[in-house]
């Protein structure tokens, strides 16, 4: 019988059958890119504080690297499933293909829980991770980068034990390090940044100046801190955040009117985007209730803090003057909301367009890596401009052109690249 | 050679005729001596005179020596004859040079005898008992000559006069306290000078905790920078003198009111209690004190008879009270006075009233003993704290991995006083970390380490002269480079990077900060010297501890230490026996930690093979969502939820049910399944994801593995009770399948479900009631 239980990776597999059809592919490409190139598994067997010996599951999965070499994630989990390793490997073949970055997508982990082991104990997983797939990763193969529960530390690890293995020194074979030991400036800005980029163009493209626009964000944590500072820089106007609220265990808008000023709000704000409700007040915030950022009268909502936030029910809400989204955080629009959105009119730019300033400064910091030299973080910033630019501009031509939803136009572009790289290196 | 008699006939003849209590005692000694010598003549000697007596007794009824008959006596000169043949005994059988060394060491050891005798009068007055000691301690090697058994009984009896009459303290205390504990013990016990107090369960615990640790401080490199604050103590009588000197005896009555009535007065009681007297004796010993104290803060801490002890679990019932102690002396008179009054009101209070009648110690005369105590730490600004403190517990109760055993211990510390670790507290986090597995950490990711850092702390305001809760962060920004090791505590945020800073390259002003206690656990020091004590006191104790520590950035010191009863919930509850199989829901044996919830009325139950065959990702997030609808809509405190796997897994949300803590906050209880799948059953999350936030709101966790023998869960019989989501969703029914919401109502009537579990047993059980 056929298990009908939810798979991450035959939801992958769907979507990109849907796009492959769009986009006419032959049989052949599409077997080839619907599977993963390769798929490491192995097994590392760690010496535990206790003396007894516990053996780990690893595995990696480098599903394509036509356009260069894999990146990916490392998740520590304790019950990954390949499933959703595979899954997570296919998106981000298409999220760096969509940015038009020169890298293929990876995905891998140990089946582990960091709860359960010392620092000790993850470290020897880390070496012994590397150990295992050393031949098949590194700078000009596949670059690994903290995923789920791994973070810096790890990835120094990583690194350590691949150059003894390798008999050099090879910081860019992983990325997510500490600025200082290899790690990019302007890591910290690159999302939220990017995430006004694409949103400039959109309304450049749209006749409208961005000066004088309106938005409202739901979240207040780092991508919407810095996507707030440049919107700012560049003349819009924030009236709305939603932040979370810790002790009250629920979330609330904070609208202003004649506009939020940045700093003032960072100055109450802690460490996790939450805006200390009492001190608002005395500024001069409403507080409203936490679903109030969408119903406000703007010109531009970003969700940049959970998924499904814009959803069959909450789309209602959105007001006749919005006419642009910029999709900050992960799926934050369920495909019942898409659908609205799309027949009123109102551009959307896609989660995996509008947030991938991450990947690319992470690419940056693979550059870096390789050159052993280190941008200025204007650099970092320039660079990171010019390739989220192109990259929309690559995607909403299509959409224009072909007179289809930014969405699928993004996946159909990112779809197109990967194959007709694999086509060009006579693969398929 | 001499002639004539060896020198120990005559000291003998000479003791006989002049002091003839001490030569009885020299013939007793002498008959052991040979005894354990095993010379066969004592022997016969003493079954002879046993056999006189049977004969004798015989001669009446038809019985053997310790019937319920009265013995016989013998007479005086028979006994003075049985004297003289032991006397004989030892003559021929060992060398005159070792009885006259014997008969010395003897007659030198009773030089001490006076202590004992004085002792023996439990009621002996505390200045008198003070010369007696002083007196004892004059006499050289006084304690190192006295005899085995007589050493132990003089320290019983010291023991029982000034700390404990509970036996399993007094079996423990008296291989660890000497005489000489005991002079320096009471050169600082403060009291009426005429009265007979004790010290109290809180200074009985710390001394005995101390008088412990000593030996190994000695002897052992880590635990060098062990100690114990200077500390002063109050005896329990002086409550009573007090009472009677402002003339409020009424109040002990006041126990036997109701405890509604006793609350609505309190208020009242307090005030009048803080605004009588203390007798002038009592005043002026307490003006030395502050003297001899200075400038420094101090605590002043209950320390009642009940409190502590090694059978009831009477602890955190009373008040403790810091004073900065920075005023005028006059000032700081009143308020130690006021600080002291406040205490002895709190014995009235409502709550340790009603706690003491749940227990059955209402009839008890509870006096309250006081410890005073400079408290532990460093002037930073105007304020005034130990570096860190926290409370570190023998047996965890809060196990966050299946890899950390219960004996594993536990350490919940903060940064600043210690008194938010103590408590839960509901807007913080104070840091975990179990001494028996120190590389295990709750919090792994950027975020988590963040989220469930310390935000605040406790410390004393020395301007104010307030105890006061402050945000750490502006407090180390300006003037982190003052606190003491510091960078044991903290780590440096940057670019995402959690580091401990290093040395002089750190600028508090200038970096974020946060408290991980990254470098204090990173270094193996810590908590090996935090196992290595829980280890040695729970060995003495011979039962699991719980001890209070505070660190000023020098010296880790043991400001309490008692057997391990934490607070009414934690403690290991029965599970009782007498339920019958179908009144049964829950039974579970792996993994359990002590607790009970009681008056539950729903169960939410996520069905793991449903949940599992799910369709697609928006069904499993619906699956969230409805849960934490029901979170707002059930009874806060009156339903337990359970379901498959990992609650609040991230990155799969086929793991277990994609949660946070905002979503699950009012249930009583989480409840894991692990069902066996292909042969393996999956780790379960031990409520990793919100671990802290379980602790600090007092959410129990129970993992259960149905698949194993000992374990039971009947999800089947929930399957075929009415699902009561419907009344929470009327319009929503396409998951009834796989969300069961199940009334007790609708399985007993008028019932309610109850789950004990008990760590000690390591069982847990569910069942209605």
């Amino acid at each position: 019988m056929e298990d009908k239980s939810f798979n991450p990776f035959k939801m992958a597999q769907q979507q990109f059958d849907e796009i492959a059809e769009q986009l006419g592919l032959e049989e052949g490409t599409r077997d080839f890119l619907r599977n993963p190139r390769r798929e490491y598994h192995f097994t590392i067997p760690v010496r535990m504080d206790d003396g007894t010996t516990k053996v780990f599951k690893g595995f990696r999965v480098q599903h394509n690297d036509a356009r260069g070499p894999s990146k990916g994630g490392i998740r520590f989990h304790p019950q990954e499933t390949i499933d959703t390793v595979k899954a997570l490997a296919t998106w981000m073949t298409w999220k760096c293909a969509v940015v038009d970055i020169p890298l293929g997508g990876g995905k891998g982990g140990v089946i582990c829980d960091p709860h359960n082991l010392s620092m000790r104990e993850q470290e020897q997983i880390c070496r012994g991770w590397v150990k295992q797939i050393a031949r098949n990763i590194g700078p000009l193969q596949d670059i690994p980068a903290p995923d789920v529960m791994t973070n810096a530390q790890h990835m120094l690890w990583m690194m350590d034990e691949y150059e003894n293995i390798n008999g050099g020194k090879f910081p860019g074979m992983i990325t997510g390090k500490p600025v200082g030991m290899g790690g990019s400036l302007g890591r910290t800005e690159a999302t939220g940044y990017g995430v006004i980029y694409t949103l400039r163009e959109a309304l450049k493209s749209k006749n409208i100046d961005i000066k004088g626009t309106t938005a409202s964000f739901q979240g207040f944590g780092n991508v919407a801190q810095y996507a707030i500072e440049l919107f700012h820089k560049y003349g819009g106007k924030t009236v709305c955040v939603s932040s979370w609220d810790q002790q009250d265990q629920k979330s609330y808008s904070f609208y202003r009117e004649s506009g939020i000023d940045l700093a003032e709000l960072l100055d109450i704000t802690d460490k996790f985007g939450g805006i200390n409700k009492g001190k608002a007040k005395g500024l001069g915030y409403e507080i409203l209730s936490g679903d109030e950022w969408i119903n406000r009268e703007v010109d531009i909502l970003i969700p940049a803090a959970l998924e499904n936030q814009i959803n069959a029910q909450t789309v209602l809400n959105i007001s006749e003057k919005v006419k642009f989204i910029s999709e900050g955080a992960n799926g934050p629009t369920t495909p019942e909301a898409d659908k609205i959105l799309s027949e009123r009119g109102i551009f959307v730019i896609p989660d995996f367009l509008a947030n991938a300033g991450g990947v690319t400064c992470s690419y940056f910091e693979q550059i870096q890596g390789n050159m052993n030299f280190f941008w200025t973080k204007e650099e970092v910033i320039e660079k990171l401009d010019n390739i989220m630019t192109k990259a929309f501009y690559g995607v909403y031509e299509l959409s224009e052109k072909k007179g289809i939803f930014m969405r699928d136009a993004a996946y159909m572009i990112a779809i197109a690249r990967v194959a007709e790289a694999s086509k060009l290196r006579g693969w398929v | 050679m001499k002639s004539g008699k060896p020198e120990w006939a005559v000291i003998i003849d000479m003791l006989e005729k002049l002091d003839i209590v001490l030569f009885n005692r020299i013939v007793r000694r002498m008959i052991y001596y040979l005894y354990t010598l095993n010379i066969p003549e004592i022997t016969d000697l003493l079954e002879d005179l046993e056999e006189t007596i049977i004969k004798d007794k015989s001669d009446h009824v038809d019985s053997k020596l310790y019937s319920n008959m009265p013995n016989p006596k013998i007479n005086r000169s028979s006994l003075k004859e049985f004297s003289n043949k032991v006397f004989q005994i030892a003559g021929d059988t060992i060398p005159d040079d070792e009885i006259t060394e014997q008969v010395k060491t003897w007659v030198s050891q009773e030089r001490s005898r006076f202590l004992s005798i004085e002792f023996e009068n439990q009621n002996i007055a505390l200045v008198d008992s003070k010369d007696v000691l002083a007196r004892f301690l004059k006499i050289p090697k006084a304690e190192l000559e006295m005899s085995p058994d007589d050493f132990i009984n003089l320290r019983v009896l010291l023991i029982r006069r000034f700390l404990s009459s509970n036996l399993n303290y007094i079996n423990i205390a008296k291989h660890h306290i000497l005489v000489k504990d005991f002079f320096r013990i009471v050169q600082r016990t403060i009291g009426p000078a005429k009265g007979s107090g004790k010290l109290g369960g809180k200074s009985g615990g710390l001394i005995l905790g101390h008088e412990i640790l000593k030996n190994e401080i000695k002897n052992d490199p880590d635990l060098k920078d062990v100690d114990v604050p200077k500390s002063w103590y109050i005896t329990s009588d002086t409550i009573i003198n007090f009472i009677h000197y402002n003339a409020l005896e009424e109040t002990t009555s006041l126990k036997y009111l109701e405890t509604a009535e006793i609350r609505a007065g309190y208020p009242y009681l307090q005030q009048l209690f803080k605004n009588s007297f203390f007798p002038q004796e009592i005043i002026i010993q307490l003006k030395n004190l502050l003297h001899e104290i200075g400038e420094k803060p101090i605590i002043v801490r209950s320390s009642s008879l009940l409190e502590d002890s090694f059978d009831a679990a009477f602890s955190g019932k009373y008040k403790s009270l810091f004073l900065a102690n920075t005023g005028s002396d006059e000032k700081n008179l009143s308020s130690l006075l006021d600080a002291i009054s406040e205490i002895y009101a709190s014995i009235f209070g409502p709550d340790p009233i009603e706690y003491r009648k749940e227990r059955g110690l209402i009839d008890f005369q509870e006096e309250m003993g006081i410890l005073l105590q400079e408290v532990v730490g460093n002037r930073v600004g105007d304020y005034f704290f130990p570096t860190y403190s926290g409370v570190a517990f023998s047996n965890n109760e809060f196990r966050w991995s299946p890899r950390i055993n219960r004996e594993d211990g536990v350490i919940r510390m903060v940064a600043g006083l210690g008194t938010r670790a103590v408590d839960r507290v509901a807007d913080d986090y104070p840091f975990l970390a179990s001494p028996g597995k120190p590389g295990l950490q709750i919090n792994i990711s950027y975020e988590d380490k963040i989220k469930y850092s310390q935000k605040k702390a406790d410390v004393l305001n020395l301007k104010t002269n307030e105890f006061e809760t402050v945000e750490l962060e502006p407090l180390i920004k300006k003037h982190g480079d003052k606190i003491k090791k510091i960078e044991y505590i903290v780590s440096v945020d940057k670019d995402r990077n959690l580091t401990p800073p290093i040395g002089v390259m750190f600028d508090p002003s200038e970096s974020d900060i946060v408290v991980t206690f990254q470098k204090l656990t990173d270094t193996p020091h810590f908590l090996k010297k935090m196992d290595k004590i829980l280890k040695i006191l729970s060995k003495a104790f011979k039962s699991p501890v719980d001890v209070e520590f505070a660190c000023d950035g020098e010296k880790l010191f043991i400001l309490q230490c008692r057997p391990q009863v934490r607070s009414n919930a934690e403690i290991a509850e029965a599970i009782p026996e007498n339920i019958d199989d179908e009144d049964v829901i829950i039974r579970a044996d792996r993994y359990i930690t002590s607790g009970a919830i009681k008056d539950i009325k729903y169960i939410v139950c996520v069905i793991p093979e449903e949940y599992n065959s799910l369709p697609t990702e928006e069904d499993m997030k619906k699956t969230a969502h409805i849960v934490s609808v029901l979170n707002k809509k059930l009874p806060a405190k009156k339903f337990i939820l359970a379901g498959p796997g990992r609650w609040g897994s991230r990155g799969d949300i086929k793991l277990g049910v994609q949660v946070t803590y905002s979503d699950i906050f009012n249930t009583s209880m989480l409840i894991e399944l692990a069902y066996e799948k292909d042969g393996y059953t999956p780790e379960l999350s031990f409520g990793t994801h919100f671990f802290q936030d379980l602790v600090e709101s007092n959410i129990k966790y129970l993992p259960l593995y149905p698949d194993n023998e000992g374990t039971e869960f009947k999800c089947d019989e929930f399957k075929k009770l009415p699902n009561h989501l419907k009344d929470f969703f009327p319009d929503d029914r396409s998951m009834d399948k796989v969300i069961r919401v199940v009334s007790s109502e609708d399985m007993k009537k008028d019932s309610t479900i109850t789950i004990i579990m008990n760590g000690d047993t390591n069982k847990a059980l569910g069942f209605f009631e």
